[in-house]
């Protein structure tokens, strides 16, 4: 799956958990491992947990969210499922980095409690259409050949009627998805780069080609694809660099399967500038033009930013008019220098994609 | 473990005797917890005038002479104007634990004077490397010596106290914060010293430290030099020789350093500034862009101590509503792009 595959030393496994279905096929995934029982994951001392825990939870909070947004900038009004959190991927510009804390991994294998309250939302909201990710806190496929959490998503999204999945991952972990139909109904994503910024700030994420590869298995397969510029790296030589990636998605994927298309110029919270330079000394990402944004969160100048949108913007509309390109997390003003239109507000941007989303049903 | 309880340091009887200075070994600094290690001229005076009034503490040394255990610069001082007897508190009872001996003056301390960050970072390594404490009661000498403690404290205070001399002389005389202080063990020895001493001498702020360092750190990965490499440029130390203030020399400084970590910006707010000037607002009237340019609004801010002056500058506004030049304040970002 990557250059490293990652290393599970022990699993943790929470005394609830313990019983439930899906925890003995998850630990038994990694033979080498360690196991212990725990009361609760979340007793355990935060100075016991090693890298390479993986953690088996029961979780008894809310699973389904709504993406955080941040202040300033327009949302897309996704939801977020949150049933696994953690990610040992290693890239550099990851926010988790300054989020969680424990285990490298914390899976929670009540995931039947997971389907049912989305499918009590969905029930509960006919007249409404919800985008729904599983990538907030982790890489939706990073752990999918030992949960298979992201097949049985996909089984139970294919039958939703007012619903759509999306996975995104820099993996190409999908072999156990191609089984399912899909039904329009669960949109596979790609986060992209070009080859020089993933080898040097996505650790162990494989290469554009391998993830391109997959992508193209998953048209095949029936899937919807998605691809997320996210975040766009500012480099030398960077115009040349995302005019190839934006050539290399068209010449693996047909514009026609394609559900969106996101950009978003890297931005983190302060915190992770010191982390950056104390975790990763050798990444150049600090020192590109960054400036605190109306959320406190550092970005490219704005200047800088309109000039990456607007160049890949129009290298893709070069290969296709009709795929449905987005930013991600931007201001009204941003959207529409770059795009010379804007959604001004969540709710329209929302709607727009609702619709995207709605038209690749079948 | 725990806090270094009284009865853990047991009483030490001294007696009072009179002592020829030149049988103390004024170069021992066994038990010296002074940093830097200096006399000062009001010390020297006094002790010149008057003599030394509060006895100073002995013990006995490895060798034939006395060895200081609290009274350092006393000792010192009476040296310097040629005092040939003082009076001293030695122990009644040999031999007395050095250990015990370090706690007693350190407490001793506790009770007359605050310890600089480099004092404190050095006991906490006697106590460590010379007497074995462990992490645990270094955290409790912490706390006894500024009120709080904790683990990390602990440990940035023994990073602290492995800086170079001069370095820690510049931590003892400034007030560095954490943050800034983590920022400076990542860099080399040249590179501290050159952004301390700069911090010293223009007696800069916690804000400003941490601006500078930032900045500095920035621009050294961006123009692949070092901090103190940038710090020696000719337009830098051109504005540090000018006869300006502290706060003027500053304001310079970081209006310098920013320029060059972010040349577009620099370059839009002067841009900015120039055709506001050129536009003639009425008086009291501004115009301010989003932070950074974030956005492309405009803020209009009238201040109008009457209902005349509000109306002189609404209708002055007017005027400068139909300026051809106002559409170049919304140009500004997208010809930069």
């Amino acid at each position: 799956m990557s250059r490293a595959a990652f290393q599970i030393a022990r699993v943790i496994v929470e005394r609830e958990a313990r019983a439930l279905p899906r925890t003995e096929g998850i630990w038994q995934s990694f033979p080498s491992a360690e196991v212990i029982q725990v009361e609760r994951i979340a007793s355990v001392p935060p100075d016991q947990w090693r890298a390479g825990d993986l953690a088996i939870a029961h979780f008894r909070g809310r699973f389904l969210k709504r993406c955080p947004g941040t202040r300033g900038y327009i949302c897309c009004g996704y939801r977020v499922l949150n049933i696994q959190a953690g990610c040992d991927l290693g890239c550099t510009y990851c926010v988790l980095q300054g989020y969680l804390r424990g285990p490298t991994y914390v899976v929670y294998a009540n995931l039947e409690d997971a389907l049912q309250e989305v499918e009590k939302e969905l029930r509960a909201h006919p007249d409404r259409f919800f985008r729904i990710g599983t990538g907030e806190l982790t890489d939706s496929l990073v752990l999918e050949d030992a949960t298979g959490f992201g097949k049985e998503l996909a089984g139970f999204f294919a039958r939703a009627e007012n619903a759509v999945l999306e996975l995104k991952t820099k993996t190409d972990r999908i072999g156990h998805l191609l089984d399912v139909d899909p039904r329009g109904r669960v949109v596979l994503s790609w986060s992209v780069n070009p080859e020089s910024v993933i080898s040097q700030e996505e650790g162990k994420a494989v290469s554009l080609e391998r993830r391109l590869r997959a992508a193209q298995l998953a048209e095949l397969a029936g899937y919807r694809i998605g691809f997320h510029f996210d975040p766009l790296i500012h480099h030398p030589g960077w115009r040349r660099a995302y005019q190839e990636v934006v050539e290399a998605i068209f010449s693996y994927v047909s514009p026609s399967s394609i559900a969106w298309i996101s950009l978003g110029a890297l931005r983190y919270p302060p915190a992770l500038d010191r982390i950056l330079r104390e975790r990763h000394p050798e990444s150049r990402l600090r020192f590109g033009p960054l400036l605190p944004g109306m959320d406190g969160k550092l970005r490219y100048f704005r200047p800088v930013r309109v000039n990456m949108f607007r160049h890949v913007y129009e290298c893709i509309r070069g290969a296709s008019r009709e795929v449905f390109v987005y930013l991600c997390m931007e201001n009204d003003t941003v959207w529409r220098e770059a795009f010379g239109w804007s959604p001004g507000s969540m709710r329209r941007l929302s709607q727009l994609l609702d619709e995207r989303a709605r038209a690749g049903l079948r | 473990m725990g806090l270094p309880q009284e009865q853990r340091i047991p009483r030490i009887h001294w007696r009072l005797v009179e002592v020829e200075l030149a049988t103390i070994d004024l170069d021992d600094r066994f038990y010296c917890r002074s940093f830097p290690a200096v006399v000062p001229d009001r010390l020297r005076r006094s002790i010149a005038e008057v003599g030394i009034v509060q006895p100073v503490h002995l013990t006995t040394g490895s060798g034939e002479r006395w060895r200081i255990v609290h009274g350092f610069r006393r000792c010192w001082a009476a040296a310097a104007v040629g005092s040939r007897l003082i009076p001293a508190f030695v122990p009644g009872e040999f031999p007395v634990q050095p250990r015990v001996l370090y706690e007693w003056t350190v407490l001793q301390d506790v009770g007359h004077r605050a310890y600089n960050r480099a004092e404190q970072a050095l006991i906490l390594r006697t106590l460590r490397d010379r007497f074995s404490a462990s992490e645990e009661e270094l955290a409790e000498w912490l706390r006894r010596m500024c009120g709080m403690g904790g683990g990390q404290q602990v440990k940035r205070l023994l990073r602290i106290s492995e800086l170079e001399p001069e370095v820690l002389e510049l931590v003892a005389e400034g007030e560095f914060p954490d943050d800034v202080l983590d920022m400076l063990f990542s860099w080399s020895q040249e590179d501290r010293l050159a952004v301390g001493s700069l911090v010293v001498s223009l007696r800069l702020g916690v804000g400003h430290q941490r601006e500078l360092v930032r900045l500095l750190d920035e621009l050294a990965g961006v123009e692949g030099r070092t901090p103190a490499a940038i710090l020696r440029d000719r337009e830098v130390a051109a504005l540090l020789a000018r006869k300006w203030t502290m706060q003027q020399k500053a304001q310079h400084l970081f209006a310098q350093l920013k320029a060059r970590r972010h040349p577009l910006l620099t370059q839009m707010e002067q841009e900015f500034r120039d055709l506001v000037r050129a536009l003639k607002l009425p008086r009291g009237v501004t115009l301010v862009h989003s932070p950074y340019f974030e956005t492309d609004e405009l803020e209009l801010r009238v201040r109008a101590r009457s209902p005349a002056e509000f109306r002189k500058a609404a209708e002055e506004l007017g005027r400068v509503a139909q300026d051809p030049a106002l559409q170049g304040l919304w140009e500004i970002a997208k010809r930069t792009a």
